[in-house]
């Protein structure tokens, strides 16, 4: 599986990078980026990320403590905006957006192990 | 301004057929402030397209409803079979009279005419019924807001100010009231308002308008 | 030649024969500095690149370096050294070489980092306190007082209309006291049947309230949205759980939100009543046996006289509501019911939120002068070029106006253009991300610019 993983770099990226030491391997390739604030991402920017990838995981800070305050609620519409219209159109990938501190990853942990491997335990 | 808003997307992926090259062609206008398809809904809706395996590109033009600036997508509609209109209805027969010998399909179904009333809510303002009396009910227009376009109203379903059709609405009837009396007009009620010519609306067949004063 | 600056922190790490390879593979003559040394011309290079620490250096960090080097922001890259060294040791030089190729590729962004600093005046809405005054004095920072006057933005200043004064920062001082939303005599509290959101959802659980008359007290101004949801929440389940009978005073309801609009008709279907009340002409006094409390209102709908025993008045938690509305004061169109601090960690202490302007709270006024100090006098970095609105795509839609959180974003009143104001921007980048028109372009920072450092590669 091709993943690409998103975060703002005043907490998601540095969560991202810690997820990653310790979860990268499972994946063919895991792509990472950083941006100033999760609230620069736009539907378009998601879905084209999603051409070349599977999956994408995004992670920013917190709802109440984003430091362009609306930031990670932006973040968090669009996804949710995303995965409606992924399911309406019947294309088996996928969005999750995790809002994190930069060290506490528990909630990328979480918020991954269902965008990844939800589906494949069920089948199970 | 007219709202419209986004096809299902399966009802748009019907029209494509496999393989095709698609352009979604936006509309630089009204569309683009109901935030339904303007530039970033075009581009959205085109890598949507290659998500699902279509060769799709965007692009957007000021006004589909002009010929002239559609004229202006000639080149990119030249290299694609089929192309998806995200403009109200006016913009899809206009493009469809510029280039006869494409498939074009609408990608949004055009709802009403109106006014943002904040971000992300719209509401209906105006029927064009082709006869306007707005005056006559303290700019709350009777036509378009009441569920029965009563003109002598309210009707008995009118329930703590909303409408017995579409509970969540406002009953017209009641917000001309409430509007009237507080600027104490109260009496303008009172006079009955007789049949109207509903010729002048959708009732009378296409409507056409031909201004001699303009025409060269 | 392409040249080069690396910034390490560790030089030795990096082997002669791979730097030697890239000279003369690719023309990339790299020079490695110690991130702690001191280099004197940091111009002369096309790039520069921090390596490792990668964490620390945030976008603002890296304006306040390219600011001090004097260099375009947008040639600085972060490059996550020991990440990639740890996670993918095998192709580290690879991943790395790919990094700065496509950070070449890119054409640079005509960017400058500069200083901002805002003017050293205050202006005090409505009043300074004492204590404030007295505080600001100290600091020697200069305050006017015009409560009637008009803002306007203007770069990082306010502009006062009629007078002419530039300020550098508003001081918004709510009353001193903390005063419920809807006050009432104290014989009414005396019952004790008049409590707040609070309680209600505390009892609820525990207590049936069958065949109770309850009255919500909702006002105009100060209301979340939080507890919007909750007064639906909660009338509904009294009113369909218990049978009681729900009285909803309001001077307007919020219903555009997520859900609201949902919950709010749940609640009407279910018995709630909703009135709307002008909550000046409202009245309450204990009943004769004290057991609970009598109301009388007019409603606006029909101007009739109501008189409601009520066995519960539920209000709202107390607060400091702003005594005026703030909105007419900025160029926007966003309705500010009441200003306070947001409960933001990452935002500066006092700050609603608006930069350039501060709320004072009651016993804090040393701090607050404190960080007033420190903003006046240190200023900002901000990068001047990044944003850049398309104004023949742009429509006037008004979006980026209403979702911009600094209110960065202003239509120029004679030419009726929309501007984004370099000096308050943080690049966060909504208003681009919502803009239907996609004409505000964010530079360096669009989707063609997002640069990879870090592919790593699976085992499978």
């Amino acid at each position: 599986m091709k993943i690409v993983a998103l975060g703002c770099d005043k907490s998601g990226y540095p969560a991202l990078l810690k997820w990653g030491e310790k979860n990268a391997s499972p994946f063919e390739e895991v792509k990472l980026f950083s941006l100033p604030c999760l609230g620069l991402l736009t539907e378009e920017a998601i879905f084209r990320t999603l051409e070349n990838s599977d999956a994408l995981l995004l992670a920013g800070c917190p709802l109440d403590s984003c430091h362009n305050q609306n930031g990670s609620r932006g973040a968090y519409l669009k996804v949710k905006k995303v995965n409606a219209l992924l399911q309406e159109a019947a294309i088996p990938k996928k969005v999750a957006v995790a809002f994190v501190t930069a060290d506490k990853i528990g909630e990328i942990e979480k918020v991954s192990q269902e965008l990844f491997w939800g589906e494949k335990n069920d089948n199970s | 301004m007219i709202i419209a808003e986004r096809k299902p997307i399966k009802e748009i992926f019907q029209f494509l057929l496999p393989g095709e090259k698609v352009l979604v062609l936006g509309c630089g206008t009204c569309v683009t402030v109901c935030m339904a398809g303007g530039e970033k809904e075009a581009r959205e809706l085109a890598s949507l397209f290659r998500l699902k395996g279509w060769k799709s590109w965007d692009f957007t033009v000021e006004r589909q409803c002009e010929a002239e600036f559609n004229l202006k997508a000639k080149e990119e509609i030249a290299k694609v079979d089929t192309v998806v209109s995200l403009a109200c209805g006016v913009g899809v027969q206009t493009l469809a009279d510029c280039f006869p010998e494409k498939k074009i399909f609408p990608g949004l179904n055009t709802t009403f005419m109106g006014m943002p009333v904040e971000q992300g809510l719209w509401e209906e303002r105006c029927w064009g019924c082709g006869n306007c009396i707005l005056h006559l009910f303290d700019y709350v227009c009777p036509v378009t807001r009441c569920a029965k376009s009563l003109l002598n109203g309210p009707c008995g379903g009118s329930k703590d100010g909303k409408c017995e059709v579409t509970p969540d609405r406002d009953c017209a009837w009641q917000l001309i009231y409430d509007r009237l009396r507080k600027k104490n007009k109260l009496e303008t009620l009172f006079s009955i308002q007789p049949p109207r010519d509903w010729s002048t609306s959708r009732y009378g067949g296409q409507r056409k308008m031909v201004r001699e004063d303009v025409r060269l | 030649m392409t040249k080069l600056l690396w910034l390490v922190d560790n030089p030795l790490l990096l082997p002669d024969f791979w730097l030697e390879k890239m000279e003369k593979e690719k023309g990339w003559k790299i020079e490695i500095r110690d991130r702690e040394s001191k280099v004197l011309n940091f111009i002369d290079y096309d790039r520069i690149f921090i390596l490792g620490d990668s964490l620390s250096f945030t976008r603002e960090r890296l304006s306040l370096l390219a600011y001090e080097w004097k260099v375009n922001p947008s040639k600085i890259q972060v490059f996550p050294w020991e990440e990639v060294k740890i996670v993918f040791p095998q192709s580290f030089f690879s991943i790395l070489e790919q990094f700065i190729a496509q950070s070449l590729a890119k054409p640079l962004a005509p960017l400058v980092a500069e200083r901002v600093v805002p003017e050293n005046k205050v202006l005090v809405l409505p009043q300074a306190s004492q204590t404030l005054d007295q505080a600001l004095k100290e600091k020697g920072i200069e305050t006017v007082v015009a409560p009637s006057s008009t803002l306007r933005r203007e770069g990082i200043n306010f502009h006062l209309f009629p007078s002419g004064d530039t300020v550098g920062a508003v001081v918004v001082s709510p009353p001193e006291e903390i005063t419920p939303p809807v006050s009432f005599s104290s014989e009414v509290e005396d019952t004790r049947k008049l409590v707040d959101l609070k309680f209600m959802e505390k009892e609820i659980e525990k207590k049936d309230f069958r065949g109770e008359t309850i009255i919500f007290l909702l006002p105009k101004r100060g209301v979340t949205e939080k507890e919007w949801l909750q007064t639906f929440y909660l009338s509904r389940l009294l009113a369909k759980r218990d049978r009681a009978e729900i009285f909803v005073l309001v001077e307007e309801v919020l219903v555009a939100g997520e859900n609201l609009e949902k919950e709010y008709r749940q609640a009407r279907s279910c018995g709630v009543i909703f009135e709307k009340v002008t909550f000046s002409s409202l009245f309450a006094q204990p009943t004769l046996d004290m057991r609970g409390i009598e109301v009388e209102f007019t409603t606006e709908r029909d101007r009739l006289k109501r008189k409601i025993k009520a066995d519960w008045l539920v209000s709202l938690p107390e607060r400091n509501v702003l005594p005026f509305d703030l909105a007419p004061f900025f160029d926007s169109d966003r309705i500010e019911e009441a200003i306070l601090p947001l409960a933001n960690p990452n935002l500066s202490s006092f700050s609603p939120g608006i930069e350039g302007i501060f709320v004072s709270l009651p016993g804090e006024e040393k701090n607050l002068v404190q960080v007033i100090e420190k903003y006046l006098t240190q200023g900002i970095v901000r990068e001047r070029g990044r944003v850049e609105v398309n104004e023949e795509k742009c429509i006037l839609c008004l979006t980026c106006l209403r979702t911009c959180p600094w209110r960065a974003v202003a239509i120029e009143k004679e030419r009726k253009k929309t501007r984004v104001n370099w000096e308050l921007c943080h690049l966060c980048g909504l208003c681009a991300s919502f803009c239907p028109a996609h004409a505000i372009e964010i530079k360096g920072l669009s989707f063609e610019d997002w640069l990879s450092p870090v592919s790593l590669g699976g085992e499978k």
